[in-house]
């Protein structure tokens, strides 16, 4: 009955996980054109623009993001910065959305206590503690351009602590899941 | 391990097969091949009365210790 329910919860969120990682991949080619526009006047130059050249905005936002790819590279430093932050942070939430997808396809499978689930969970942990990285080095850059302590107070610096926190739990749910495998295989292992 | 099972030495001096034994004792054969085959982590006392009775052997005579 417990067991039923798991699966059906795990089958739940795979369908959820897969959804938000197929999001996050569309969302990874948007980023530099999503910072370009941000910085070139957001939403409102993209409306701009559709109105005095007819075009659709969907359109003009899909140009201006293919043509921001290379050209946002060239708009300073800060626009740089917060580019490669959020492409670099969009891949490793891929990674960390992957391997939740592969712990739940073991878990599905009525395998949850196993070798390859607590490599997975320790692999999602190693990211996140890059994202923590990140943020701190984008935060350590901040400091030093703006050279005051206002980036203290971004949501980027709340990435710091909440990835690591989120790391160091991955990890020790990665040594449960060792620890449980082992058990399991003994037991399996008593005739 | 040091702990050694000699199943398949018993088994062949009372010249019983795998599948009789499995049956006799109410264990798998995929079980007792671990068994036999020095696989299992740990044998429980039941499983091991069972093989006693089944055999007509003692404990000592299914298991050995060698030093490794």
């Amino acid at each position: 009955m417990e067991k039923g329910r798991t699966r059906t919860m795990a089958h739940i969120l795979r369908w959820v996980l897969t959804l938000t990682f197929v999001c996050n991949l569309a969302a990874l080619p948007l980023v530099p054109g999503l910072v370009g526009i941000n910085w070139s006047g957001g939403a409102e130059t993209l409306r701009l623009l559709s109105e005095s050249s007819g075009v659709p905005v969907f359109q003009v936002f899909a140009l201006s993001c293919w043509q921001y790819l290379w050209r946002v590279w060239r708009i300073g430093p800060e626009a740089v910065v917060l580019a490669l932050f959020l492409l670099l942070c969009g891949t490793c939430t891929a990674v960390i959305l992957w391997q939740g997808l592969r712990v739940l396809k073991k878990v599905e499978a009525g395998r949850a206590f196993c070798a390859e689930n607590a490599r997975y969970a320790a692999t999602a942990g190693t990211v996140c503690f890059v994202i923590s990285a990140l943020a701190l080095a984008r935060f350590l850059w901040a400091v030093c351009y703006y050279g005051s302590l206002q980036p203290l107070f971004s949501y980027n610096t709340l990435f710091i602590p909440v990835f690591l926190a989120a790391g160091l739990m991955l990890m020790v749910l990665s040594a449960l899941i060792r620890q449980a495998a082992e058990l399991k295989a003994e037991n399996d292992l008593t005739i | 391990m040091a702990i050694c099972v000699n199943l398949d030495v018993m088994m062949a001096r009372r010249k019983i097969g795998a599948g009789e034994l499995a049956a006799k004792i109410g264990l798998t054969p995929a079980n007792l091949s671990i068994l036999k085959n020095n696989h299992a982590k740990a044998i429980r006392f039941s499983t091991l009365d069972a093989l006693c009775e089944a055999l007509e052997c003692q404990p000592g005579d299914i298991l050995e210790y060698r030093k490794e």
